[in-house]
């Protein structure tokens, strides 16, 4: 866990980090970068409209971790920064995970030692709600062409 | 001096040379300064302040149960009637909310760190200031904007949650729930900045040589605090904001009437809060580790097992957030799983403890009172890790689950923990922050009151826990009245103990004895400036090219003609 | 407050006599200084982060409840819409890129057109965005009780059955993470326009930009968070 700015300091005389040093890229970089977020954004919709059911779920989080790749490795510099901060990020997001998965863990499970309640207690719960009825919400938007009425939610 | 080498002068030239307290003068230069110093003692009065009115509030409801009935909280006019018995029901139910949100939200979370850390840690990294100054001045008003709040709504209306808020008793409830909510979040974005604060601080403001591996152990503690900060308060922030918003809209996110998960609260609440404990009690191992050290002049035993262990306490308090939902509804794998986590925490805490009794081994132990405030904390806080252990255990934990074994359990932890290595550390540091000795024998007849009416305030609860006294009840029934009057005495035995203490403390800060910049013969940096310290802190930035337990041989010629 | 900084750094010299103007009293040199500043911001960022992934666990959570409701409710938003503002932030993401760049080969005046091109964008996600409340509103798409459901019908309660997991669950996390995701954009609207202030004053050189550099953190983690809500929000099948 050495850094670098105290081997910087060593004979008492603060030295500039060998890793500070500004790393201006090329215009060409950022040009292509850019070009490359909205082709994936383009994607992004596309397979959204490509109905892959609950695949759609999944490419849609990996296009969007792409994205994020790119914004933050070149547009926050990650990828040419002092390492320590890529550290500091990817200890985040591991947080993160930790927060999702344990709490998941408990969501998913809940139930699964009961062989007469099955794990889909609050699934089939919320299947059988009827949600707000469709037809009062066309009532207010029939003049607004933009807003659908919403299916009922146990219609699929 | 085996540590430092100062450049050019000594500071005994410097005699000139205004301490903080006197460096400049005002109310404003008060209210705007950046100095760590005089942030860290307007932190230290405020945590004190709410500390002491907390503890009020507690042995008022200790005299509460000292009777199974509801008696004391009753208005005379009132007593017998049904209506009285309600008025009185809520009144202690208000007590023991504000007792808790206070003593966790207002004072133990920021006692040690933004209290002693803000004033020791750029002292002992050899550092002029923290790395942002202002940020730190503005936690402390945001600290300040918090409390308000949440003493406002507490004082409003009847806020009767508990401090866990626990939906959907807080997301139906009204104004004052809100208001605390709003406090609370506050508060906690104090916390992020005091942690952000720390961080940089310790990666970035150390002296020249002053490598990972010769920082004091209380800087480890306050870096894996920070870390911990950092990370879990920001959950805190966005479940409350959720919460504001369940209790407003109604959306069904928490409240099972509106289609949504109680326990998912739960989930959210504790990623924050159960780190949080650990916000609490790591800046207290790191206190421990310097009282002992210091007070048998003895190199600390496993410098890299007590540095790593609280950073591995820090990750690992993430992974086990789940060992307070047992009872909750939380599934069976759930539990099991953050079960089998939790014992993995004793592992670097009994390390911690075994270095430290391993550090006591043939020292040169003076019996003073900061000592002994460390050797009460290692026998009352492994009284309460090992409860935490019992707690840990699945099945155990179903049957102690919110009863006084849980209280006795925590405040064994945090009062006989924290509070108690808090008290060593004023104690130790007390010289230096004031330029002036406390009386020693004070001191010590000081610490034997708070020992013996600590434990016997809170050891009665793990026997009434045991028998199966469930928690935040106002009435009881008369089998449970023997402990809880020897519990209420306790805390009467532990007040005026630490009223004691309160006042021995300020009388030597104007009439104690003239502290000498080092009174303990310790090595780390704190110890090479005047006491009190100058506002830079140093003369000329220090130099470090040894390990801050570095003690000279044990002779008492060296301790005492230090210099 | 800045002069007694000031004061303090001149009254105290500590052996460096070439202190910048922008050199903070408590810090060695200006090296010292921009690395604290930059890793304060990431661990800021950091913290950031944590935040919006609450409000991410508690849709996935949602929207494994009730998944046909969320496949239904987020027909009413629209895509169309969404995916301009996409374009936008990242063009301003871009954008903002460039300003630091310009700013490191110090041309100050490229940089404050990159400033400004990055406020624009901004406000054009926020015009965007208020048009999308206001339609939402307007057809009481609305968290909880605010619902229309609830305002229309008289004597439905929000406690009722039928209440359960309907669209107003869906409406209220889509507000809380756009509504907290806009708060960020208005305060870097603020910061940017702060930059733009302090860049025509020419206090930023290829020697002192940690401002805009850290400001240009914060503003692409306001594209990163979008990235992530667009698809879930808008697009999910």
């Amino acid at each position: 866990m050495s850094h670098e700015y105290v081997k910087g300091y060593v004979k008492g005389q603060p030295a500039k980090p060998a890793h500070e040093g500004h790393h201006v890229m090329p215009l060409k970089t950022y040009l292509a970068v850019f070009g490359a977020l909205m082709v994936l954004t383009v994607v992004t919709v596309l397979v959204s409209q490509a109905g892959l059911g609950s695949a759609s779920l999944a490419v849609a989080m990996l296009v969007a971790l792409i994205k994020a790749g790119f914004v933050v490795g070149y547009f926050m510099h990650l990828k040419y920064d002092v390492r320590f901060y890529s550290f500091v990020f990817f200890s985040t997001i591991l947080f993160v995970g930790i927060f999702f998965l344990m709490t998941f863990a408990d969501i998913n499970t809940r139930d699964a030692m009961s062989a007469e309640w099955g794990n889909k207690r609050m699934k089939l719960d919320a299947q059988a709600n009827v949600p707000p009825k469709p037809k009062k919400i066309e009532a207010r938007s029939s003049g607004a062409g933009e807003i659908k009425a919403p299916e009922p939610a146990g219609a699929k | 001096m085996a540590t430092t080498t100062v450049e050019g002068h000594g500071h005994d030239d410097h005699h000139d040379e205004k301490s903080f307290w006197t460096a400049k003068r005002g109310l404003w230069s008060w209210l705007s300064t950046v100095d760590h110093k005089r942030i860290g003692i307007m932190y230290l009065v405020g945590t004190m302040a709410a500390f002491g009115v907390a503890g009020v509030l507690a042995v008022l409801f200790r005299i509460e149960l000292m009777t199974p009935e509801i008696d004391f909280f009753v208005d005379g006019a009132l007593a017998g009637t049904a209506e009285g018995w309600a008025a009185g029901k809520e009144l202690y139910n208000k007590m023991f909310t504000l007792h808790g949100a206070l003593m966790v939200f207002v004072f133990i979370v920021p006692a040690v760190p933004a209290a002693l850390g803000n004033f020791f840690l750029p002292l002992m990294l050899g550092a002029k200031d923290v790395a942002f100054p202002r940020l730190n001045l503005a936690s402390l008003y945001i600290w300040i904007t918090g409390t308000v709040i949440l003493l406002f709504a507490i004082l409003m209306g009847q806020l009767d949650t508990g401090w866990t808020f626990y939906t959907p008793y807080s997301s139906s409830g009204t104004g004052p729930v809100i208001l605390a909510t709003v406090g609370i979040f506050v508060l906690g974005f104090s916390s992020i900045l005091t942690g952000v604060n720390f961080v940089v601080t310790v990666h970035k403001m150390r002296a020249p040589g002053m490598t990972w591996n010769r920082m004091p152990l209380f800087i480890w503690a306050l870096y894996a605090t920070a870390v911990i900060q950092v990370l879990a308060t920001p959950v805190l922030a966005i479940t409350l904001m959720l919460l504001l918003v369940e209790s407003l809209f109604k959306i069904g996110i928490f409240n099972p009437e509106y289609g949504g998960d109680p326990v998912l609260f739960q989930h959210f609440f504790w990623f924050y809060s159960h780190p949080a404990v650990y916000i609490m009690i790591l800046p207290g191992f790191g206190i421990v580790s310097e009282l002992i050290a210091v007070h048998s002049k003895k190199h600390i035993f496993g410098y890299k097992a007590i540095a790593l262990s609280s950073v591995s306490i820090a990750i690992i308090s993430f992974l086990v957030w789940g060992h307070h939902m047992f009872v909750s509804g939380q599934s069976e794998f759930a539990s099991a799983l953050f079960s089998f986590l939790t014992f993995a925490v004793a592992v670097p805490t009994a390390i911690k403890v075994f270095s430290w009794v391993a550090t006591l081994y043939k020292g040169s132990i003076s019996w003073n009172t900061p000592m002994m405030y460390g050797l009460i904390f290692l026998f009352t806080f492994t009284i309460g890790g090992l409860t935490g252990v019992f707690l840990g255990a699945l099945s155990v934990d179903v049957h102690f689950h919110d009863s006084y074994f849980v209280v006795a359990h925590f405040h064994y932890v945090m009062m006989g923990g924290t509070v108690i290595a808090l008290l060593g550390g004023l104690h130790h540091w007390w010289p230096k922050m004031f330029g002036r000795m406390y009386n020693e024998k004070a001191g010590l007849v000081g610490a034997f009151i708070v020992f013996v009416g600590f434990n016997l305030t809170f050891f009665s609860q793990f026997m009434l826990g045991s028998q199966g006294m469930p928690r935040r009840y106002a009435e009881y029934l008369p089998e449970f009245q023997s402990y809880h009057v020897a519990s209420s005495i306790g805390s009467f035995i532990l007040a005026v103990g630490l009223f004691w203490t309160l006042f021995y403390l300020v009388h030597a800060i104007f009439k104690g004895k003239k502290a000498g910049p080092n009174p303990w013969g310790g090595v780390s940096l704190e110890w090479a400036t005047a006491s009190p310290p100058i506002e830079h802190n140093f003369h000329d930035t220090p130099h470090v090219d040894a390990s801050p337990y570095n003690f000279p041989e044990i002779d008492p010629d060296m301790v005492e003609g230090h210099h | 407050m800045s002069t007694t900084v000031e004061s303090q750094s001149h009254a105290h010299g500590d052996g460096h006599h070439d202190h910048p103007e922008y050199l903070q009293h408590h810090f060695d040199n200006p090296a010292q200084q921009e690395s604290a500043a930059k890793l304060g911001m990431w661990v800021f960022l950091a913290t950031e982060i944590l935040m919006f992934s609450g409000l991410f666990l508690a849709y996935f959570i949602v929207r494994s409840q009730y998944p046909e409701m969320v496949l239904s409710a987020h027909e009413q938003l629209d895509w169309k819409l969404g995916s301009v503002n996409t374009v936008v932030l990242i063009f301003s993401s871009l954008t903002m890129a460039l300003a630091v760049r310009a700013v490191q080969l110090n041309n100050r005046k490229q940089a404050s057109l990159m400033l400004i091109i990055t406020i624009l964008c901004a406000c054009a996600f926020m015009v965007i965005k208020y048009i999308e409340y206001s339609s939402k509103i307007e057809h009481g798409l609305l968290p909880g009780i605010a619902y229309a459901e609830h305002t229309i019908v008289e004597g439905t309660h929000y406690a009722q059955e039928g209440w359960w997991g309907g669209p107003q669950l869906f409406f209220g996390i889509y507000f809380m993470m756009t509504g907290l995701h806009g708060l960020h954009v208005v305060i870097g609207i603020g910061l940017l326009v702060w930059l733009l202030v302090k860049n025509n004053r020419g206090r930023f050189s290829s020697e002192y930009f940690t401002p805009v550099e850290n400001v240009g953190l914060y503003w692409h983690l306001v594209d990163l968070i979008w990235i992530f809500l667009f698809p879930l929000l808008y697009l999910v099948k």
